[in-house]
């Protein structure tokens, strides 16, 4: 980033020539089309890729500090986890549940596994405070020593498949675990000062967790260890000595699940710079990735990875119809990809042409063709991991006058401003916050109640009015005084101006109109943490897994473990 | 007392503000406002909390501005609250610096005017020099904002006001005067004034802020809580 200047104010946004392969980025109309960003798969920028690159090169360790669980399952566990800089410790509550409060959405209010993220040592006094405060979430209150505070409930039938397996001396049914995918999956994990504990702000001269969400992800990577050893931990004492672990790979193939919902579509939209920063990275890595030459490239670990991908997307269980069309499309689409690159190789032709030949394919597949592609550069790409951290101020700058305003409505907005909002289709969806825990909901305006307390994300209206607002006004008169006698265009004028001037900009995305599908705002998020097996269990909230396929604790590296697949369907394959 | 943090309080404020359901005012700025005073330990929730009062009313006009001159400019806020305006009237100056080398701005019949610290300190940060002064409607202070450019947080000095000597038609106006510069102003010698707030001492409350978290009474941060959930719909039965 570096500060652009308009006679006299600075602001931080992206120069034009920082990077040498900007002009070679894709342009935002494709990149920030709402259903390609609804095809996005995990890449080497995800966040838990860059988490886990981080811990093995500085050499992160993890130890048990406590373990107190009862037989059942129920207690306290803490890990110790020791960076160059830091001790942390991961605080772990156990509770029991009935099966009827095993609810994912935010207005549960019992969770099977709560847990905290801790700076520092745990003494007697703050332990005490945690078991007070961790289990009630966000009825609870919390210190700036906690930084992540989170929940998870478990998929019981793998929990109990998995302790009776491995008490009796075997290994599970794989069918069991390819269904899920997981042993325990989060609600909600929470950071940057949500009830109480510490603003992101104090971590950003914190070398271990100076990165968006790493604090985050490193919370739930200790939980998948977590998952294991407590599953270990209850089958030996089912089954005693003739109780077994789980198979490495096994172990390697669960990961975290997540359910996800609607909450997550505001974040997107009311962090529109933090979005831009996301994409734009991932759009310089494949900027110059596309520039290298294919003849000179790891063709073997491009194949590999993409039918990986393949076998990846046949073993997805989903009850999502849609998405099962989509995941067989991309099977398919994949190994036509494969077939051409079998021809390109020997063609004196760089990855670009690759890229247009698979604009014929669907969204699905050329996304994860770039998300493979990119892992062949690691040297090129790994470094933008560094800059994923967005400057969130939108501003305009001195001197901006209606025609500049208008210049950047009418090149970055056209997506917004031929909207008709006089149709309904284009205005029928409102978005609110419900008395229930505050959770963003849906309603059908004129239909249901609740539209005269409509939350602000309708962008493309505001966009849309602010341009018929500009254009009867005179082309010269400044946009500061245009916003002194209409100050209701203020807000959306300083968005425009500074989304207007980064390299993707907004989501080009009418969150109001009949046909929008917030799932793919939701699965973008998702895919840039690292999400991977996308299972949408309605229009509005998606199951997902963290951490599947990567490395456990004691065999950190820094490689690959994109597309994760059951370990023995793989070898049959 | 309770511990909240920077960023739990932006976001009550803001969904405070948007309860509110007003044309005009930039939630995200209003919220940060609240916040970047409070942060400093100058009572932010609380001058919200009370501007709340005045923003509730719902009679919200764009402000009507007038000229002295091409450096001194007179702008009514009908009685408003700053928060809806502070943000587009500092733009607007913003622009007339280009051409002039300092302006006078006379915002009148305006409230909660304690509130325009944050942004103000945006404006330095950005090269512009500030003096601010207004005297109390509640208390018979007169408060001075002290910003050169560049600097990140202000001086504050406040003098008590004799009522005899105070200008009353300047504080039945309910006046905030600011004067704006490409160059330094000098700093007033704080023995003329009962207390100097120093921007090292601002700093260091707003670094503990930061650290343990903002001190708020409950019964303010339970007041604020109250107002943001305007916002919300009832369950459906």
């Amino acid at each position: 980033m570096c500060r652009e200047s308009v006679e006299g104010m600075v602001l931080n946004m992206p120069e034009r020539d920082e990077f040498q392969s900007e002009s070679s980025m894709r342009d935002p109309a494709i990149v920030m089309d709402p259903i390609r960003l609804g095809a996005m798969h995990q890449t080497r920028l995800s966040f838990v890729r860059g988490l886990l690159r981080r811990m093995y090169h500085n050499k992160w360790q993890l130890d048990v500090a406590q373990w107190q669980i009862c037989s059942k399952g129920f207690g306290v566990v803490i890990y110790k986890l020791t960076t160059p800089n830091q001790d942390y410790h991961l605080v772990i509550f156990s509770n029991e549940i009935d099966d009827e409060d095993r609810i994912d959405r935010v207005i549960a209010e019992k969770w099977d596994i709560t847990f905290a993220l801790v700076i520092g040592e745990i003494d007697k006094k703050l332990l005490t405070q945690l078991q007070n405060n961790v289990p009630l979430q966000e009825a609870g209150r919390n210190s700036t020593q906690v930084i992540v505070l989170a929940r998870a409930n478990k998929s019981v039938r793998v929990f109990e498949h998995l302790v009776d397996a491995l008490a009796a001396g075997e290994q599970p049914e794989r069918e069991v675990l390819a269904q899920v995918g997981y042993i325990l999956r989060t609600t909600a994990v929470y950071g940057n000062g949500k009830f109480g504990i510490a603003d992101f702000e104090i971590l950003q001269d914190n070398p271990d967790f100076n990165l968006s969400f790493s604090a985050q992800m490193c919370a739930v990577y200790i939980l998948r260890q977590f998952s294991l050893d407590w599953v270990h931990y209850l089958a030996k004492q089912q089954g005693g000595e003739q109780a077994v672990e789980l198979d490495k790979g096994l172990q390697r193939y669960l990961g975290v699940g997540n359910a996800t919902g609607l909450g997550m579509a505001p974040y997107l939209i009311n962090h529109p710079r933090v979005v831009d920063q996301w994409l734009s990275q991932r759009e310089k890595a494949v900027a110059v990735v596309s520039e290298q030459d294919i003849a000179q490239a790891d063709i073997t670990l491009l194949t590999e990875l993409l039918n990986r991908a393949r076998t990846h997307l046949q073993q997805v269980v989903t009850i999502d119809e849609y998405q099962q069309r989509l995941n067989h499309q991309a099977v398919l689409d994949l190994f036509e990809i494969v077939k051409f690159i079998g021809y390109t190789k020997h063609q004196n032709v760089t990855w670009q042409r690759q890229i247009e030949y698979n604009q014929r394919f669907s969204l699905e597949s050329q996304e994860v063709f770039l998300a493979c592609l990119l892992e062949c550069y690691p040297q090129l790409v790994d470094p933008l991991e560094q800059d994923m951290n967005a400057d969130e101020v939108l501003a305009i700058p001195r001197g901006t006058s209606i025609h500049h305003m208008l210049e950047v409505l009418k090149t970055r907005y056209r997506w917004a401003v031929d909207i008709d909002f006089s149709q309904e289709e284009n205005q029928y969806w409102f978005w609110y916050r419900s008395e229930d825990k505050e959770e963003p909901r849906l309603g059908v305006r004129g239909i249901e109640p609740g539209d005269d307390k409509e939350l602000s994300l309708d962008i493309a209206r505001q966009v849309n009015q602010l341009y018929r607002a500009l254009i009867v006004e005179p082309d010269n008169r400044s946009l500061a005084e245009f916003l002194l006698a209409s100050p209701q265009y203020a807000s959306i004028a300083r968005r425009v101006w500074s989304l207007g001037h980064c390299h993707m900009g907004d989501i080009q995305m009418n969150v109001l109109a009949k046909q929008a599908l917030p799932m793919n705002l939701l699965r973008s998020k998702l895919a840039v943490f690292g999400a991977t097996k996308f299972d949408p269990r309605s229009d509005r909230w998606v199951r997902v897994t963290l951490f599947q396929g990567a490395p456990l604790m004691d065999e950190l590296h820094p490689d690959e473990w994109l597309f994760p697949v059951l370990p023995e369907i793989s070898k049959r394959n | 007392m309770i511990l909240v943090s920077h960023n739990e309080l932006v976001g009550v404020a803001t969904k405070a503000f948007q309860g509110l359901r007003l044309p005009y005012g930039e939630a995200d700025l209003i919220a940060n406002m609240v916040a970047d005073l409070e942060m400093v330990g100058l009572h932010g929730i609380k001058h919200f909390i009370n501007a709340l009062n005045y923003l509730g009313n719902k009679n919200n006009k764009p402000c009507h501005i007038t000229f002295e001159s091409s450096v001194e400019i007179n702008i009514d806020l009908n009685d408003e609250s700053i928060l809806c305006h502070i943000p587009t009237i500092l733009g607007y100056i913003s622009d007339k610096l280009l051409d002039e080398n300092s302006v006078k701005l006379n915002i009148n019949n305006c409230c909660n005017r304690w509130l325009a610290f944050g942004e103000l300190c945006k404006l330095s940060k950005n090269g512009i020099s500030i003096n601010a002064c207004w005297n109390d409607f509640f208390e018979p202070i007169g408060i001075k904002y002290l910003l050169n450019s560049g600097d990140e947080l202000p001086d504050i000095y406040i003098k008590r006001v004799e009522e005899a000597n105070s200008d009353l038609a300047i504080n039945s106006k309910r006046r905030l005067t600011i004067e704006f510069s490409n160059t330094h102003f000098k700093l007033p010698n704080s023995d003329e004034y009962q207390q100097h707030l120093s921007s090292t001492r601002l700093k260091r409350y707003q670094e503990e802020s930061w650290t343990k978290g903002i001190s708020v009474q409950v019964s303010d941060w339970e007041k604020l809580k109250r107002s943001s959930q305007a916002i919300l719909v009832p369950c459906k039965s």
